[in-house]
């Protein structure tokens, strides 16, 4: 090829490969490229940052909190707990394999505990001493942990023969494992469209289980009997995601599941969820610089507000937790305490 | 003669690179097939294609083995690259993070490497374009 047939082809290549390109860019599908059908209480009101704390490393999760401290967790060095950036050394009795990837942190003053679903195996330990014992020796594999009191814990777990996800508690007493009626309703797989958040607020001693695909939360009592489910304002009433069977055992997705529901936490009655969706009366814009946290009645199920929390970074924030009159939000690297209270 | 090898090598270098990956994406073919029906940009295609990127890496592949296509195969080679690098830079740009579909070692790379091996692999193709029986 001559020089000029190379420049000519290298150049209708190139545009040829990033028109294609461009135009599957544009007409890709959005989440909230069409009306969602709902509309949040106006006036919305924005919480300003009262203090932004620089994390060493990412991969953290909060691990609880007392009305002074936050303590995290960090998922690539599952035997370290922070206060801050200050590495708190637990001690375990025996051996711990750094495989457990799995295993997470919580933290309940004056305990500490690591549960661990794929052993399963649960540590208890003060946090004065940081020194941890085993504890809560008969439970089933789970999936994610829950503490709800020194002796026990909720757990979620697969049903291996239902293939789908189910709610238990795991305690010191006999009977170890306490299995109530399944509250997770199955839509298409059971296991991916049921997943979800579950938290522990002491002060109501209420469990909330967050759905990510659908508009609904679990109020749950401590023996996982369903006291009440809230509907979120949003209109995704069965989960919008498709699944694949990638082997005999393994399922993926096999388009982007649609998110509705990103985290949960729970205070003073109220269950404060950040959205995923933009109601009708708000900006694209909204979304591009703010993450969405509606609040919800733990009693009754009632929307009550939202709140519109900048992004930090053109990050939006992970996990959050409430601590007095601050809303504390953890990013990649550092977390955020916003003002819930309105100097006005 | 410098140039005739250097040809070849880089005809080696892109079918051992298609001839790898299409035979994971092939082994592995229904995890490919759900794993780029995650990338917003393709599910409405998904099942094309991934069934035309295996057939397309082998084609390219054969075309670059035969004498007499391998210019052919070269170009081929180039704009597949390129579509794949254009693909990546916009996922990379999206920041949505996905597993990557390519198969084997090459799967192992952060998307941020795997944009700089795609480059360096254009930059290949068209060095091979170039080159050729000058």
């Amino acid at each position: 090829m001559s020089n000029k047939n190379i420049i000519r082809f290298v150049s209708i290549c190139t545009v040829c490969c990033g028109l294609l390109m461009f135009i599957l860019f544009i007409t890709m599908g959005r989440s909230n490229a069409t009306k969602n059908g709902f509309s949040r209480r106006i006036p919305i009101t924005k919480l300003t940052v009262a203090e932004e704390v620089a994390l060493e490393g990412s991969n953290f999760y909060i691990a609880g909190h007392t009305s002074a401290n936050i303590y995290l967790g960090n998922r690539k060095k599952p035997l370290d707990l922070w206060v801050g950036n200050k590495n708190l050394k637990l001690q375990f009795p025996e051996k711990i394999k750094a495989v457990w990837q799995s295993s997470c942190l919580s933290v309940d003053s004056p305990y500490v505990y690591l549960s661990d679903g794929l052993s399963p195996k649960f540590f208890r330990g003060d946090l004065q001493s940081l020194k941890m014992d085993t504890f809560l020796h008969k439970s089933s594999y789970f999936t994610t942990a829950v503490n709800i009191s020194p002796a026990s814990f909720a757990v979620r777990a697969v049903n291996t023969v239902a293939k789908e996800n189910m709610l238990l508690k795991v305690q010191s007493d006999s009977p170890y494992v306490i299995t109530p009626v399944n509250t997770l309703k199955k839509q298409i797989d059971g296991v991916f469209c049921t997943d979800g958040q579950l938290k522990y607020d002491k002060a109501s001693n209420k469990l909330v289980y967050m759905y990510y695909y659908r508009n609904q939360c679990l109020v749950l009592d401590t023996n996982l009997n369903l006291i009440q489910t809230i509907h979120t304002i949003d209109t995704t009433t069965v989960a919008k995601i498709s699944i694949a069977q990638i082997s005999d055992q393994g399922t993926t997705f096999s388009a982007p599941p649609s998110f509705v529901n990103a985290t949960v936490c729970l205070h003073a009655d109220n269950i404060y969820i950040r959205s995923a969706l933009l109601g009708d009366n708000e900006s694209l814009a909204a979304l591009r610089e703010y993450d969405l946290v509606d609040v919800y009645s733990m009693t009754d199920g009632h929307y009550i507000q939202t709140y519109y929390i900048p992004m930090q970074h053109k990050e939006s924030f992970t996990e959050m937790c409430i601590i007095k009159d601050k809303l504390i939000a953890l990013y990649s690297h550092f977390y955020v305490a916003y003002n819930l209270k309105l100097n006005k | 003669m410098v140039k005739k090898w250097l040809v070849e090598i880089i005809s080696l270098l892109f079918v051992l690179l298609f001839i790898y990956t299409a035979v994971y994406k092939i082994l592995d073919f229904r995890n490919f097939q759900a794993v780029i029906g995650q990338s917003p940009m393709i599910t409405r295609f998904a099942p094309s294609v991934a069934v035309g990127v295996p057939i397309a890496e082998i084609t390219i592949s054969g075309l670059l083995v035969l004498p007499r296509y391998r210019i052919i195969g070269l170009c081929a080679s180039f704009a597949l690259m390129l579509l794949f690098t254009f693909y990546i830079a916009i996922l990379l740009n999206l920041n949505i993070h996905l597993p990557c579909s390519c198969g084997g070692i090459i799967a192992e790379m952060n998307w941020s490497q795997h944009l700089i091996f795609n480059i360096v692999f254009v930059i290949l193709a068209l060095v091979g374009i170039s080159i050729y029986k000058q």
